[in-house]
């Protein structure tokens, strides 16, 4: 038998809600606000604590001058780490930016639909996107510093850059070529110009700005990563402008070497702060460029 | 060729129609999208000249038939041509040495979402004709004038040729995308439901252009509205399931359907 349905009494004013729901419902509203509140202290939390116990060492001549002092490290700048970081990321993009969009647009837009070897291909770049950076670092030392005798080099290290970066930057252009409309294709594909034609004029401009962001993602993970440049292309000291047969320090691995030889830990702040600010400047100004394209 | 027949072997629908040349002939077609198929052995002329409106119910086989008219069926996932002949003006679409980009090129299709590429308005109209050489680059402005003027786009257009698209209306991308086309100079136009994202007042523009367009081209319109067909079109042709169930002038097609399933359809009782 139904149970018997009652009407509620016709009252004045508005009905009321159920009152469980509305409970969960603020509930669910306090967990969301304290979830991302935690997500902006963190990384707001780093950048102070850099701030507070770097900037004292932060000045024109830390950026300016090379390490100094006993250990080394413990007096003077950091400017051959900035330039060996920017020269060995560089170098790196150089050689992923155009293989992984090159692989990308190959994956998306001329393989055939569903291939088994498309899948297999996005399998294999999603892997190596996985593999740790040590690890990076030790093929790069088998393979490039003592199989090709390249040394242990700005050239070495960068190459070995390049091969992180590049799966990352194959998967994110698949995803952000792939994002860009059906349709788009199809209209301009029906005007009876060349594929080639399409994907440099109509599509990859859409996907611009999805490549911009996981190239830079892709950017800042290596600047930040010691470990594939340990074996490969740092040196504790080096000056002068970085050459690419020749070992450059990095940024990272400053940072640790500094750190590890008990040398002055505000030396140690002060380098992961120029880190950190580097990384969101790029970030910012990536951001800006997107919004450009945009437009 | 005096007078033209709009021929279906099959089911033995044959109607004369009024005296003209053809344009399309389509014999025996069918196609699909990997195992589905979805057009079962379509067999008509389509003349030179007119407007020709493809209409039937919902999932037919009107886009398919259409897309296969130009060759951009195969840009679809999965999509071919698995048997029958397409002639154009005589010429086999499927022929063994045509280019199928050669085909798209002068058989131009407007689709049913109007779709501006990401560049200038300049550039998009121009984006076709640059590819085949038809423009010159120092005479782009002067020739996308040309294509503006004659879709109603320049006067709203004139003072912002460079810059991006994407702030139009609706109908003006549909108009946008209708220059493109015209400037890519091809010999047919066919659209794919041209007016079903459009309000009322940019549906009433297009129909205009289509109307207009008729001098100059063999113009194919897809369409589930049987009022639009009615006021545009001057042959019919009615599909359902895949299959052609009746084709000849409108007025006829209109005023003395042949078939139940055609007067139910224009009546509409279903569709």
């Amino acid at each position: 038998m139904a149970a018997e349905i009652t009407q509620a009494a016709p009252a004045p004013g508005f009905l009321p809600l159920p009152c469980g729901a509305m409970r969960s419902d603020r509930a669910f509203t306090v967990i969301a606000w304290g979830v991302g509140l935690v997500g902006l202290v963190l990384p707001l939390g780093i950048l102070g604590f850099l701030l507070i116990e770097g900037m004292a060492r932060l000045s024109w001549a830390f950026l300016t001058e090379a390490p100094a002092g006993f250990p080394l490290g413990s007096a003077g700048g950091i400017a051959p780490a900035i330039l060996g970081t920017l020269a060995l990321v560089a170098i790196g993009l150089g050689v992923a930016l155009p293989l992984g969009v090159a692989g990308a647009i190959g994956l998306v837009e001329y393989a055939p639909e569903d291939s088994p070897w498309v899948r297999v291909m996005r399998f294999g770049a999603e892997c190596l996107a996985a593999v740790p950076a040590i690890v990076y670092g030790l093929f790069g030392y088998a393979v490039l510093v003592v199989l090709f005798r390249l040394q242990i080099s700005l050239i070495s290290g960068a190459l070995t850059l390049g091969l992180m970066m590049l799966p990352i930057i194959l998967i994110g252009a698949e995803e952000a070529l792939r994002g860009v409309e059906r349709s788009l294709r199809e209209a301009a594909l029906s005007l009876g110009v060349s594929r080639f034609n399409v994907v440099r004029r109509v599509i990859l401009p859409k996907a611009l700005p999805g490549i911009l962001s996981v190239t830079l993602l892709a950017a800042g993970h290596a600047a930040g990563s010691a470990a594939p440049v340990m074996f490969t292309a740092s040196v504790a000291f080096a000056r002068g402008t970085p050459a690419l047969d020749a070992p450059v320090m990095t940024l990272p691995s400053h940072l640790y070497y500094v750190v590890s030889e008990g040398a002055d830990l505000e030396q140690a702040y002060a380098t992961a702060l120029v880190l950190v600010v580097g990384l969101l400047l790029a970030n910012g100004c990536a951001a800006l460029l997107k919004r450009r394209l945009a437009r | 060729m005096d007078s033209l027949q709009l021929l279906r072997k099959d089911t033995e629908v044959e109607i004369a129609t009024a005296a003209g040349p053809t344009a399309f002939e389509i014999d025996e077609l069918t196609a699909g999208y990997r195992e589905r198929r979805v057009l079962r052995g379509i067999s008509c002329c389509i003349p030179e000249r007119r407007v020709t409106a493809i209409m039937g119910p919902s999932g037919c086989g009107k886009s398919t038939l259409v897309k296969a008219l130009n060759r951009t069926l195969e840009l679809m996932p999965g999509g071919a041509v698995t048997s029958g002949h397409v002639r154009f003006r005589g010429a086999d679409l499927h022929g063994p040495a045509v280019d199928p980009r050669a085909v798209r090129r002068s058989l131009g299709i407007i689709h049913q979402q109007p779709v501006p590429f990401p560049m200038s308005i300049l550039e998009n109209v121009v984006f076709g004709a640059r590819f085949h050489a038809i423009c010159r680059r120092a005479e782009r402005e002067a020739y996308a004038r040309l294509y503006l003027e004659k879709v109603g786009l320049w006067t709203e257009v004139k003072h912002q040729l460079h810059e991006s698209a994407s702030r139009f209306s609706g109908g003006q991308q549909q108009r946008l995308c209708l220059a493109r086309t015209l400037a890519n100079q091809p010999q047919a136009v066919l659209m794919d439901e041209p007016c079903s994202a459009l309000d009322p007042y940019a549906t009433r523009r297009i129909e205009e252009h289509i109307v207009e367009l008729r001098d100059e081209y063999p113009v194919i319109v897809v369409t589930h509205n049987v009022g639009q067909a009615r006021r545009i079109s001057d042959y019919v042709l009615f599909m359902v399931d895949g299959q052609l169930i009746e084709a000849g002038p409108t007025a006829q097609v209109f005023e003395a359907p042949q078939s139940q399933l055609a007067r139910d359809f224009i009546s509409g009782r279903f569709g």
